[in-house]
This record gives structure tokens, C-alpha cells and sequence, in this order.
């Protein structure tokens, strides 16, 4: 380690942390070390449950009752934090201890003006200020994080606000007191490329005007710009502490290997993403849901012509949320859609499972008419096994009262199938294709990890042999090393059962990676349209070149 | 670097923040239940529990005190006040779970027509439950019993009509909360019927959240029932419901306090227990 210099602003030294669950005390974090320069960035790394998120909040005191922290040291700017009180903490939260939650999205108060919200700040820790004063610091702090017009956007609340500029206003409400550490816990996830880019940007700049930042994030090639040093988490301990230019080109434990392994990148496309045993559908599974032969059609899976849809949820200003997209998906390939939010490419994905009536234009499904203006569901039911779907969030796309069992059973029990030789063996096949235990038919959605949800999910799509699949930002959600996996497995149960996606992701490697061909979108309408190399490698859109240079800043490099 | 030092005691006390309950709060739903059995069992086989008829008259023992002859006393005609009390429960329970049954079925109609409706039929089911909010629920019943005889099942159907309002917002605002839901377009990118949808998603999930409503209800239109009877508008003497036996008490109040309070203790107790009910039965359907 480099960073033993004099006086650390931060430094921890065999930091353990547990919590007494229901009697009896479970440990999460199993001896850390680290230590923070004032000024620098330090990134911590790892899959959710790697403890990352925990020291986080050891850190500002907000582990709460059930926790216990012990440490040989732990020390903020030579001040012990394990003797200190509530009344102690909450003097170090805001004043010298900046921190910006994860979900930025719904962390500022709707009812609240963003003046009002990076005010608290002032309002809390320097209650003599006058409200004119308070006023003018604010808006030099909402100047200090980019946020254009601050005159304008300080009576603004935060629906009114963009993702980008809600995080910004985050950020500048945990820097209003000039702390001399920033604690940002996955301040990029949920945000599109562009934005993300700019946020780690503004990251860059508050550490060069001399704020330590500890970053926290699951997405090592988003932090490695940043931080001078990575810590790369595993099960509650390091695995790797070095500088991040080192670790990236020449990193030593397997581990941290695994996880740049698992980010999708242009030179290794084809190539698996995950570690483990060679991959294979069990021979029972691929017959359970493999289609039959004779349902092999020529032509293309999916083909959509001229579609438009316009929403007129503002009278004066109707919005043409997709406009005249043509395109077809042929068999056994995927075709991947690529856009920022606002883009179009949900509102696409909902006309193309037929969940949203287009204005004009056509969807064929297997060559029958499928989505028009004119088609009515009742007409469109017959052809629903053949579609599966996939969405962002797998939990919210069960019913919420339901087990794994009635999930997959419901979706068994219905359509062209009839009740087979039982259909819990067809479960079963269904789980062993996913690669999930026959035990988790048995669980509620709730418990099980992410991964597991986004399995099931992917079992449930695949339960009448569809052959497409829409893929609606269906690994945005996961951390890197699980995104491989639920990439892998599509990947597999594609060349196996020659099943066509739809694959619709904001990641431009993500979806280079699924994809044979890329179709880019941009306020509804399809800028460039080709072959996945074609528009990665020699884009023809300055929107795509755009949406490549937020990408690369994000750490990637091609 | 300067902390302050907070008060130490104070701290410790605020680190504590533990609340204090005079028994162990599993026991909770079970006592609920118990005390709801027992009046369930006074509403079905009153002979049972009753000593005496509530009708009989003892001239010998009018407004006695309670003792162990005549556990609440006796009142002014002499009468047993207990064995009166325990027939009323019929007519009070009936008409608590009657009147929220028919509030919940009216309720149920209302919010999944306005909130499965289109906007003109949305907007015209809404107008008419405002309507409905708009007059006092008081005013309601005793409108719908002006009109149509006191008794205690017309008590029921004005108390139900009165509630009806509160349960068809709730449910009409869940109903367009679930329907968005993604597992809904789930189950239609699955192939499933409109049919299929409503009684197999929509129903259970707007519903089974709204159970404690139910409960809740039924301890609210007891006590509305009672008023009801209080009032002279509800069941008609000589039956013995609950609300009856504290109008009849009304006279004695200062003299004979037993009259008032032993009717009152069961409808508070009937709704606390309901409403124990409610509160558990919401708490286990959160996290199954």
C-alpha cells in the first residue's frame, strides 16, 4: 500500500461488522483495511452483499441497533468513531461527512424545492445564517455541481427535474458544508450512459478541489476513472487494494479477474462472460421446452413496418413517443435496441408484446398479423405462447401473492399445453434449465437474490417454447458478475432452442454483446440501424458516436 | 475538531427507544379472537349463556346493583341486565358484520367499476360516491330509515349504506394502482383473459391489503348501530341491542350506573377486538 502517509483523513484497521439477527449474531464483514488521503478517491467494489454498502453506513453511523461494529482502529480525521454518540453523529453526518444515497431518484422529497432540500444543510449545522445568505451559498453550491441556471432550478422540485440533474442536486446537498469526505454509495446506477458520465465527471472535479471521495459502486470500469484506489470486496472481505490503474491492467486475485471478465466488451464478444463448469441445457429440460421441428418457419420471427405512436397527455403538446420504426428480428438471432430513457424503446417494447395500441403501422409475429390498430387481443390471444417477456424488474412482474410454484405452474397451465404428465415435473425441467434448485419452487420471489428472480423470470418466458423472446432492460438492473450470468444463460438457451430476442438495454456493449443486429433510437425514431460491429466499431450517427464517447468515459475502452 | 457532549442518561435513553406493552403483544390477536368467540357464541345460543329471560320481570329487584344474583344489575322494570346484554349481542353483531358486509360488496361494485372504467365512467362513479361522502352518514341512515321502518337488519343496511363511500375510494385508488402493475402485463403477455386477470390478480391483491378495512368496519358499525339505537332510529324495544340498553340507561345514569356502562364496555370491547384482529391479520398478510 502507497498510502502511508503522515495523517490519513480516514483509516480503518481490522474493521468487523455483524448483526444480532433473531439471537444470534451473524458477521458480514470480516476484517477490512483501508485508509483514505484527504483529497483522494477511494473505490469500493463488489456484488451486493459483499459488505460494501455496510461500511458505508459504519461510516456515518447509520447501521442501526442491531448492528455491531468493532475495529482495532477506526478513525476519522483522528477522532475515534466507535466511542462516538447520536448527538456526535449526527455533528459528523452533513457537516464533515457528505453522503449520497443510492437511488437517486427518489431521495429528494417531491414536495420540497431543491433550495429547500440542499438548505437542510445550512438550516441544520449553521443556524445564525440568514435566509438571504442561506439562499446565495445555496445557489453557489447548486453552481459548484454543474447544475446549469441554478437561479431558475432552486425553486424547482425534483419531479420536475432530469435523473441527471436529480443527482446532481443530491450531490450538492451532501457537499453544501464543504465536508472533507464525500461518501457516495452507487451514485450512477439507474442512470443512462450519457448522465452517468457526467456524474462521475463532477466527481472528478470535487476531488481535484480537494474533497476525499469514497466511492462505492458493483460497476468497476464506472469508478476506475476516479478513484486513485480500488478495493475490490468479496464476501466481506478484500480480495485486492491497489492503485486503479494497476488493477485494471494487471490484476492479481482471480477474483477481481472474474469481475473484469464479466463486463461485456466489444473484443470479446462470443466469448463467455461468467466463470464456471461448461454450460449445457439437461437433455430432459431442452425436451421440455425445446419447439417442435415442424414449427420451424421461414421468414423472419418478429417484423415491424411503420410503426408511430403519439401520446397526448398534454393537449398544446402531443409527443411522438415512437415514430415510423421498421425492423425484423429473423430466426434464432437477436436483434438489440439501443437508447437513452425517453427514447422510445419501452414504449416500442410494449406496442411489440401487444400491450399498447400503435396509431399505425403493423407488428407480424411467425408471419400472422400480431399488433395493428385494429387488432383486438382476443384476436392476438391464440398467438401469446409464441411471445415471452422479460422485464427490468422480475419481482414486480410477479404476482405479488404468489409462490415460485404458482408462477410457473400458472404459466405451464395455459395456452396450447394441456395439463401433461404433471406439471410439476415440467416445472421442475423448467428450473433445471434456468439453472435454479428444484427447492426454490418452493420459495416466494421475495427471498430469493436478483439473480434468481431474473432466472425464474427467464423460466416463465421460455414455458411455452416462444420463439421470440423481448428482453425490456432485463439485466439493468443486476450487478456486473450477475449480469454475466443471466447474459451466459441467454446466450445458451438461444443456441440450444434457436429462440429470437428482442433485446432492449441503455448499455451499448450490453446489448453489442446479445446482439447480431443493433438498432440505435433517439426521440422515437430509429437513428442508425446495422450490423452489431457496423454500428460499434464505425457508427455513421453522430448520436452514436455520442452515446460510444459517454460510454468509453465511463471506463471502457475498445 | 469539537464534538459537544451530549447529557449521558438522555442518550442512553434515546438509544433505548424500546416501547412498553403490559403483555407480550403475540398474545394480542389470540385474546381478540377469544373475546370475538365468546360473543359469537352469545349471539347464536344467548340460552346458554343468560341466567335469566331478557324479557322477565323481578318487581322485587328493580335497579339492583351489580352482585353475584345479577352480575351487571338489574334495571328499572326489573330486569337482568346481563341476560339482556347477551341477547343484544345477536342483534348487535348482525348488524356489525351485515352493515360491513354490504359496504364492502357496494364498495367492491363502485371501485372496480370506477377504477376499471373508462375516464366517463370512472368519472361518473367517482361524482356519485363525492355525492354520497357529501351528506353526513348520520343524516344517510336515518334518511334510509325514515323511509324504510326501524329494526335491527334495516340498521344494518343504513349503516352499510353509509360506509360505502370510504370503502369504494380505497379500493377504486388500489384497483389503479394494481392494474398498472407490471405483473399484470405480464399475465396478458401470457395469454391470460380479462376474466382471469380480475378474479385470479385483481381481486386477491386489491382485497386481501384491505382485509383490516373489513375488520375495522365491523367495530365501526357496531358502534354506529349503537348510536343508531341510542337514538331511537335503530332496532325497536323490546329488543336488547346494545345501543337500546344504553338509551333506556340514559335516565339512571346518576343513579344506577351499571345500566350505561356494562353495554358500553362490550361495544368498546367488540370493536377493540375486531380492530386487534384487523391490525394482526394486516401485519401477517404484509410479510407472509
Amino acid at each position: 500500500m502507497s498510502d502511508l502517509l503522515p495523517s490519513p483523513l480516514l483509516a480503518a484497521r481490522n474493521l468487523r461488522i455483524g448483526f444480532d439477527v433473531a439471537g444470534a449474531y451473524r458477521e458480514v464483514l470480516h476484517g477490512v483495511d483501508f485508509t483514505l488521503q484527504p483529497g483522494r478517491c477511494l473505490a469500493l467494489v463488489g456484488e451486493s452483499g459483499s459488505g460494501k454498502s455496510v461500511i458505508a453506513k459504519s461510516l456515518v453511523g447509520l447501521l442501526g441497533d442491531a448492528a455491531r461494529v468493532s475495529a482495532d482502529q477506526l478513525e476519522f480525521q483522528g477522532h475515534n468513531l466507535l466511542a462516538l454518540s447520536q448527538a456526535h453523529w449526527r455533528s459528523v453526518r452533513g457537516e464533515r461527512v457528505g453522503f449520497v444515497l443510492q437511488d437517486a431518484l427518489v431521495s429528494l422529497d417531491p414536495l420540497r424545492t431543491v433550495g429547500e432540500e440542499v438548505g437542510d444543510a445550512f438550516r441544520l449545522h449553521r443556524r445564525a445564517m440568514p435566509a438571504a445568505e442561506r439562499r446565495q451559498q445555496v445557489l453557489e453550491t447548486l453552481a459548484r455541481v454543474g447544475i446549469p441556471d441554478p437561479e431558475q432550478r432552486i425553486d424547482l422540485r425534483s419531479p420536475q427535474l432530469s435523473g441527471g440533474l436529480r443527482q446532481r442536486a443530491l450531490i450538492a446537498s451532501a457537499i453544501a458544508l464543504e465536508p472533507a469526505l464525500l461518501i457516495a454509495d452507487e451514485p450512477t446506477t439507474a442512470l443512462d450512459a450519457s448522465v452517468q458520465a457526467q456524474i462521475l465527471a463532477l466527481l472528478l472535479a470535487l476531488k481535484q478541489r480537494g474533497t476525499a471521495i469514497l466511492l462505492i459502486s458493483h460497476d468497476l470500469a464506472a469508478v476506475a476513472k476516479v478513484a486513485d484506489h480500488i478495493a475490490v470486496m468479496h464476501q466481506g472481505k478484500i480480495v485486492e487494494y491497489a492503485p486503479s490503474a494497476q488493477l485494471r491492467s494487471a490484476p492479481v486475485s482471480p477474483y477481481t479477474r472474474q469481475l473484469l471478465a464479466a463486463i461485456p466488451h466489444p473484443q470479446r464478444k462470443g466469448q463467455r462472460l461468467s466463470p464456471g463448469p461448461a454450460l449445457a441445457l439437461p437433455a430432459h429440460a431442452l425436451a421440455a421446452i425445446a419447439r417442435p421441428a415442424a414449427e420451424a418457419l421461414r421468414g423472419p420471427r418478429l417484423e415491424v413496418r411503420n410503426v408511430s405512436k403519439t401520446f397526448h397527455r398534454h393537449p398544446a403538446q402531443p409527443r411522438r413517443a415512437v415514430d415510423n420504426v421498421s425492423f425484423q428480428v429473423p430466426a434464432g438471432a437477436t436483434l438489440g435496441i439501443v437508447g437513452e430513457s425517453g427514447s422510445g424503446k419501452s414504449t416500442l417494447a410494449n406496442i411489440v408484446l401487444g400491450l399498447l395500441t400503435p396509431d399505425a403501422g403493423q407488428v407480424d409475429l411467425d408471419g400472422h398479423a400480431w399488433v395493428a390498430r385494429q387488432q383486438r387481443e382476443a384476436q392476438r390471444r391464440p398467438l401469446r405462447p409464441r411471445m415471452g417477456v422479460v422485464f427490468q424488474d422480475p419481482l414486480s412482474s410477479f404476482d405479488p401473492r404468489w409462490s415460485v410454484a404458482q408462477v410457473l405452474e400458472d404459466a405451464l397451465l395455459f395456452g396450447a399445453r394441456k395439463r401433461g404428465p404433471t406439471v410439476t415435473a415440467q416445472a421442475h425441467s423448467l428450473l433445471d434449465a434456468v439453472g435454479l434448485p428444484r427447492s426454490a419452487l418452493h420459495s416466494h420471489p421475495r427471498y430469493l437474490s436478483g439473480g434468481q428472480r431474473q432466472r425464474i423470470a427467464i423460466a416463465r418466458a421460455l414455458a411455452h417454447s416462444p420463439s421470440l423472446v423481448v428482453c425490456d432492460e432485463a439485466v439493468s438492473a443486476l450487478d456486473v458478475s450477475i449480469q454475466a450470468q443471466i447474459l451466459d444463460l441467454l446466450l445458451l438457451i438461444q443456441r440450444e432452442l434457436h429462440v429470437s430476442y428482442l433485446f432492449i438495454s441503455h448499455d451499448l456493449d450490453v446489448v453489442h454483446h446479445m446482439s447480431q443486429q443493433v438498432v440505435v433510437m433517439k426521440d422515437g425514431a430509429i437513428v442508425e440501424h446495422g450490423e452489431a460491429d457496423q454500428v460499434l466499431f464505425h457508427p455513421s450517427h453522430d448520436y452514436t458516436r455520442q452515446l460510444l464517447a459517454a460510454s468509453r468515459a465511463n471506463g471502457v475502452s475498445p | 475538531m469539537n464534538i459537544e457532549q451530549p447529557p449521558a442518561p438522555l442518550a442512553a435513553a434515546l438509544r433505548q427507544g424500546q416501547r412498553w406493552y403490559p403483555l407480550p403483544a403475540r398474545w394480542l390477536p389470540g385474546l381478540a379472537l377469544a373475546v370475538l368467540a365468546v360473543l359469537a357464541w352469545a349471539a347464536l345460543f344467548p340460552a346458554t349463556l343468560a341466567p335469566y329471560s331478557p324479557t322477565d320481570m323481578d318487581t322485587n329487584y328493580i335497579l339492583q346493583s351489580p352482585s353475584w344474583r345479577h352480575l351487571f344489575g338489574t334495571d328499572e322494570n326489573g330486569r337482568d341486565v346481563f341476560s339482556r346484554a347477551v341477547h343484544g349481542a345477536h342483534d348487535s353483531l348482525a348488524i356489525g358484520v351485515l352493515a360491513t358486509l354490504i359496504g364492502l360488496g357496494l364498495g367492491m361494485l363502485c371501485g372496480f367499476i370506477g377504477g376499471l372504467g373508462g375516464r366517463a365512467l370512472d368519472w361518473a362513479v367517482t361524482r356519485f360516491v363525492e355525492v354520497m361522502f357529501a351528506f353526513p352518514s348520520i343524516v344517510l341512515a336515518l334518511l334510509f330509515i325514515t323511509v324504510f321502518g326501524n329494526g335491527a337488519y334495516t340498521t344494518a343496511v343504513a349503516v352499510g349504506l353509509s360506509m360505502f363511500p370510504g370503502f369504494a375510494r380505497v379500493i377504486r385508488t388500489q384497483v389503479r394502482v394494481q392494474k398498472n402493475a407490471e405483473y399484470i402485463n405480464a399475465s396478458v403477455a401470457l395469454g391470460r383473459s380479462p376474466r382471469f386477470i380480475l378474479v385470479r390478480h385483481l381481486v386477491p391483491n386489491v382485497m386481501w391489503p384491505l382485509l383490516a378495512l373489513f375488520t375495522l368496519g365491523i367495530g365501526q358499525s357496531i358502534i354506529w348501530g349503537a348510536a343508531l339505537g341510542y337514538l331511537g332510529m335503530g332496532a325497536a324495544p323490546p329488543a336488547s341491542e346494545w345501543g337500546l340498553l344504553l338509551a333506556s340507561g340514559k335516565n339512571f345514569i346518576y343513579s344506577a350506573w351499571w345500566l350505561t356502562l356494562f353495554p358500553g364496555l362490550l361495544i368498546a370491547a367488540t370493536s377493540v377486538a375486531a380492530t386487534a384482529l384487523g391490525r394482526a391479520l394486516e401485519s401477517r398478510n404484509r410479510n407472509p
